[in-house]
């Protein structure tokens, strides 16, 4: 009788990146490979849109920074000093939205975008010197609006912007941020930030915390899709989970519990909607971050912000999945330095005039 | 011999000039392009107001410190017309790159382009004209100093809700502001025959008007 050898099975063909000793133990953080990979072949002038909460802001400016198309459907006016624009929060995220941090809050503005929601929905509130804020992006000015009828503007500018995000962008990157919101059970309103935080003003009646379960935001996130996917049925939709931890929770739980709460609800939500659609995928940021190999490495001192150093270890494993072989389409926006030059042209031709007359001035013929 | 009159400011001050010479007045004028101002080529010094970086500038100057008689040619006592600070095109032309509207009070909400909101448009606005508008104030404690907006004639977008905001800004700093326009039309557009054939500027006939108006209020 001829005695077997162990028989084959499905771990023996698991490549080495499936095996933590092979690709996570012996390898060591920096030696860490293929923890993401693209499922799709981009065009090498792909255009991405990003949203999301504050850890999304890092894509932009790293997308910017390798000089990849990164859409700016709200930017500042022409010539903005940086510091004025990032007071009044322009050019941090592709349209001037604010954090989004709950899945509500993206089919809130996706409801705008597509005109399922008017911007007269949105509740506004005024403080004490007559200042107008939306809740759904209190302090995306810093002082407030002069009025509803410019801060109803505003939201209606905003959403025109987001919708060509939509519609104008390949890949529109969203980073899930939290489970926990506040809510008005009166109007259903969802807010970014509990009322009364800085904007608004608190009361129990009304505002009532929510902390979205698993399955509230898997509807709210395929909710946001399906319209989406009606305006531009080619996006492309790559999901993260940002790996900033709560700042406080109002669940009762220890924060950390909490933290942990609702980033693994998070992270499966978007696994789960990365597996029901082949037009989302999903960038592991988080576990990139929080994994165990970093040992919190990539945390600030006090263990929730990251430092930059993560910022650019988790940016360094985007850009080497990120597949760009696909042919250029072509569609880029006019640079700021084409419209720079156009501008100057026309206001030196302005000046050449006005410099005349007052050279004619000293013609005494 | 001190003039009546004395005009700072760019080549809508020809008009102004034009205007009170035909009334009889004696003026003295500094006149420099869009872009000296624009791009902030002037300074302060122990003789008071000075460009920079323009030699046909300080010949002005000194031309005007030469008739004068004196270094600083605004403390003769005359009675000062300004349009330093607007230069209006240098400002509207890279804020509409990507249709960005500013809404005036009453206005409807736009229903294309982005709304760029009154405090942005005022922190723009401050950026850009801040040295000009410290520079005036600075002016004003040596000279009866008047500014005189150039009339919003131009149709570029923008253009009347960032000089409203100019001259907002003018008047929080304490300046004397005399918009010719408003006093004399109030809302209405200024007639044609008063705009020159290249739309941007003024006649002589309506600096006359502005300057008949100043006299006649008893402010120069």
């Amino acid at each position: 009788m001829v005695q077997k050898k162990s028989g084959d099975n499905p771990y023996r063909h698991i490549p080495p990146q499936g095996f933590w000793r092979t690709a996570v133990a012996e390898p060591g953080l920096f030696g860490l490979s293929d923890l993401w990979s693209s499922i799709w072949t981009l065009p090498s002038d792909a255009v991405f849109a990003t949203f999301g909460s504050c850890f999304a802001q890092h894509i932009s400016r790293a997308l910017l920074a390798r000089g990849r198309n990164w859409l700016n459907a709200e930017p500042a006016p022409g010539r903005t000093p940086a510091e004025i624009a990032k007071t009044f929060n322009y050019g941090i995220f592709s349209a001037r939205t604010g954090n989004i941090y709950t899945a509500a809050q993206l089919l809130y503005w996706v409801k705008l975008a597509s005109g399922q929601m008017e911007p007269e929905a949105i509740e506004l509130w005024t403080d004490e010197k007559g200042r107008v804020h939306d809740m759904l992006r209190p302090k995306i000015e810093p002082d407030g609006f002069v009025s509803e009828a410019e801060a109803r503007a505003s939201l209606a500018s905003t959403a025109r912007a987001f919708r060509r995000c939509i519609t104008e962008s390949d890949v529109f990157v969203f980073t899930l941020g939290l489970t926990e919101g506040w809510v008005n059970t009166r109007t259903g309103q969802s807010y970014s930030i509990c009322p009364g935080t800085g904007v608004g003003t608190f009361d129990a009646e009304v505002h009532a915390f929510r902390n979205y379960t698993y399955p509230e935001i898997l509807r709210d996130l395929e909710l946001s899709l399906e319209l989406m996917w009606q305006m531009n049925p080619a996006l492309k939709v790559l999901l993260t989970v940002s790996p900033v931890p709560l700042v406080a929770t109002a669940s009762g739980d220890h924060v950390l519990v909490a933290t942990q709460y609702s980033k693994s609800v998070l992270r499966a939500v978007a696994g789960d909607a990365a597996q029901r659609h082949g037009a989302v995928d999903y960038f592991p940021s988080y576990e990139i971050i929080a994994a165990p190999p970093t040992r919190a490495a990539f945390f600030e001192p006090n263990m929730r912000g990251i430092a930059p150093a993560g910022v650019d270890f988790v940016m360094g494993h985007f850009f080497a999945g990120l597949d760009l072989s696909g042919p250029a389409h072509g569609r880029l926006a006019q640079s700021e330095d084409a419209k720079a030059a156009e501008s100057d042209a026309q206001s030196a031709r302005e000046d050449l005039v006005c410099e005349e007359m007052i050279l004619e001035r000293f013609n005494d013929a | 011999m001190t003039p009546d009159l004395m005009l700072l400011g760019d080549s809508h001050t020809i008009s102004l000039e034009e205007g009170a010479r035909s009334l009889g007045l004696d003026v003295a004028a500094l006149r420099y392009g869009g872009n000296v101002w624009h791009e902030g080529k002037f300074g302060w010094n122990a003789d008071g107001f000075f460009p920079k970086g323009s030699n046909l500038g300080r010949r002005g100057l000194a031309q005007l410190q030469d008739r004068l008689g004196v270094k600083n040619v605004f403390s003769v006592g005359a009675p000062v017309l300004t349009t330093v600070g607007f230069h209006l095109g240098r400002l509207t032309r890279p804020f509409n790159w990507s249709d960005h509207v500013v809404m005036a009070p009453g206005d409807p909400a736009p229903s294309t382009g982005l709304l760029a909101s009154d405090a942005l448009a005022e922190a723009y606005v401050s950026h850009f004209r801040g040295a000009h508008i410290r520079m005036l104030k600075r002016l004003s404690r040596e000279a009866k100093l008047i500014v005189v907006p150039p009339p919003a004639i131009s149709e570029e977008p923008n253009f009347r809700q960032l000089r409203a905001i100019i001259v907002r800004l003018m008047q929080r700093a304490g300046l004397e502001i005399f918009d010719g326009a408003q006093a004399l039309f109030g809302d209405a557009p200024l007639p044609a025959h008063l705009i020159e054939p290249d739309g941007q500027h003024t006649t002589p006939e309506f600096g006359a008007m502005v300057i008949s108006r100043l006299r006649d209020a008893g402010r120069i």
